[in-house]
């Protein structure tokens, strides 16, 4: 029965590192970026949700909106300033930009708040069904994540935007052909991966307390789950989070938190070198 | 409607039109033939806006578009359909449509476009849920012209419409750009096929090396005895 709670904490749980990896593949598949400080972005989303619940006592939803909101727009105005001008430079000087934001930003948030863990003080209670343990900041996390990667979906393939997303990323120079201008397209991206970030935020002020190193974990293992997936696969980064969700949880109450990662890692490794493209990669794409 | 003038383009530092100029008027239909390498594509590319030409200009209903963006030059309703067709391989017939009607000029019209879109196309219609990249290359083309067909464009231009297609599927081509050519569409097309090209064109020209060698209308592109040589096999 622990191991059912596990994996099902695990399934829960993957449901927030699905958001992660569709924002990192939509941001590859259209803007072709690696976003290496996506972590970052997390982290600083948990410390703007902190200091307004906390220092300013704003209404934890409120401070989640306006969390999720800065943390978008802390990702287009990178777009704008760092990524836009370099999207022409050698892909090395664009990697080492990206890496430039994620140490500028974990440093920013060490002067800022110190080293120290900050949490927000919610406290969720345990859901007890049967002999099943399951923790409702999980069940939480994974209903709104459904929620969100639902109305992603609808946004991406119903509305226009949403076509000239798919449209950008599948063939540039033909989707300006057909008057969709790609600059345009990228900041909307930009956007949409920061809101997903925000939302992923939200999730985790009940279960996780944050601090200046949080990004790092999370960039590689929401990394992890994208290339597990296979890199830029919409489904393949929602299948791979589940995966990386379980394992995780599953090891980690079979063992300790640290065989857990490990086993997550493993598992990572097995499959990139039978399967190098990833489950379901191919160049296929979003 | 279109006035091409003295266009000298290439990329870096290698150039490939070296002064071309043309013209076509509204409801015409203006072919460019020639041989590989000699800049059709090229061509098309500045006049979508795709490449922006070292000089000379372009000029749509006396308004200068050499260096506007291509996607403000789509939406003032200059439409391509591209060599191969280039649909989006991973979106359905539908949506390949509904891009189509992107602009904002065009998007209030899709609904009514489409059924009339289904209706030349209904092979199109029979695959509107099938993603783009499953048909075949004839059926992608179809798809193609549609997509440009949609957003009712004050000119589409083709480039190699007939390119690696089979001459049935050829035929089925040239049927449809008739028909968009009798509803009074202006077309600018470059094509290798000259002979099937000659059927549908008002004015001819042909680019050899940048140039343009000749250029006039159908009767006298025709009776010229080097294209004829050259390019008729007669």
């Amino acid at each position: 029965m622990l191991i059912l709670s596990s994996i099902i904490n695990g399934i829960l749980y993957g449901g927030v590192l699905a958001l992660l990896a569709f924002g990192l593949n939509l941001m590859f598949g259209v803007v072709e970026i690696v976003h290496f400080f996506y972590g970052q972005c997390v982290m600083v989303g948990l410390y703007v949700i902190y200091v307004l619940v906390v220092w300013l006592h704003v209404p934890l939803l409120l401070s989640c909106l306006i969390g999720i909101a800065a943390v978008a727009l802390l990702n287009v105005l990178t777009h704008l300033v760092v990524v836009q001008p370099l999207l022409k430079s050698p892909l090395i000087n664009q990697f080492l930009a990206l890496a430039s934001v994620m140490i500028i930003l974990e440093n920013a948030c060490l002067i800022i708040w110190g080293a120290g863990y900050k949490g927000i003080p919610i406290n969720l209670p345990v859901l007890n069904i049967g002999e099943l343990f399951i923790r409702t900041s999980n069940l939480i996390a994974f209903l709104g994540s459904l929620t969100t990667l639902g109305l992603l979906y609808l946004f991406l393939n119903r509305t226009y935007l949403g076509l000239a997303i798919h449209a950008v990323a599948q063939d540039k120079e033909a989707a300006k052909l057909m008057a969709i201008n790609p600059k345009i397209i990228y900041v909307v991206t930009m956007f949409t991966g920061g809101i997903l970030a925000g939302i992923a935020a939200s999730f985790f002020v009940p279960i996780f307390a944050v601090h200046p190193h949080f990004g790092g974990g999370f960039t590689l293992t929401a990394f992890v789950t994208v290339v597990l997936g296979g890199m830029g696969n919409l489904l393949g980064g929602f299948i791979g989070a589940f995966i990386i969700g379980v394992v995780t949880m599953l090891f980690s109450t079979l063992a300790s938190s640290e065989v857990g990662e490990i086993a997550a890692f493993v598992i990572f490794l097995v499959v990139i070198l039978i399967r190098p493209q990833g489950i379901l990669g191919s160049r296929s794409g979003i | 409607m279109i006035k091409i003038e003295r266009v000298v383009a290439g990329y870096g530092e290698i150039t490939i039109l070296k002064g071309v100029s043309l013209e076509i008027g509204q409801g015409e239909t203006a072919i460019i033939v020639g041989p590989n390498g000699a800049g059709k594509t090229t061509l098309l590319k500045v006049v979508t806006g795709l490449l922006k030409p070292f000089s000379g200009t372009v000029h749509f209903n006396d308004q200068q578009i050499d260096h506007e963006e291509a996607h403000r030059i789509a939406g003032m309703g200059i439409c391509i359909v591209p060599e191969g067709g280039r649909a989006f391989p991973r979106l359905t017939v539908y949506n390949n449509l509904k891009v189509g009607t992107y602009s904002k000029r065009a998007r209030k019209h899709f609904k009514e476009r489409i059924q009339g879109i289904f209706e030349l196309f209904p092979i199109l219609k029979e695959r509107q849920g099938q993603a783009a990249g499953s048909l075949s290359g004839g059926e992608r083309q179809m798809l193609a012209i549609a997509r440009a067909l949609i957003s009712q464009p004050q000119v589409i231009l083709f480039d190699e419409p007939s390119m690696g297609l089979a001459p049935l599927v050829v035929n089925e081509v040239f049927k449809v750009i008739r028909e968009i050519k009798s509803q009074g569409y202006t077309v600018l097309m470059t094509e290798q096929n000259v002979k099937k090209a000659l059927q549908v064109a008002d004015h001819a020209y042909l680019l050899e090396s940048g140039t343009v060698e000749f250029h006039g209308d159908r009767e006298i592109f025709s009776k010229n005895p080097n294209i004829q040589k050259a390019y008729l096999g007669i």
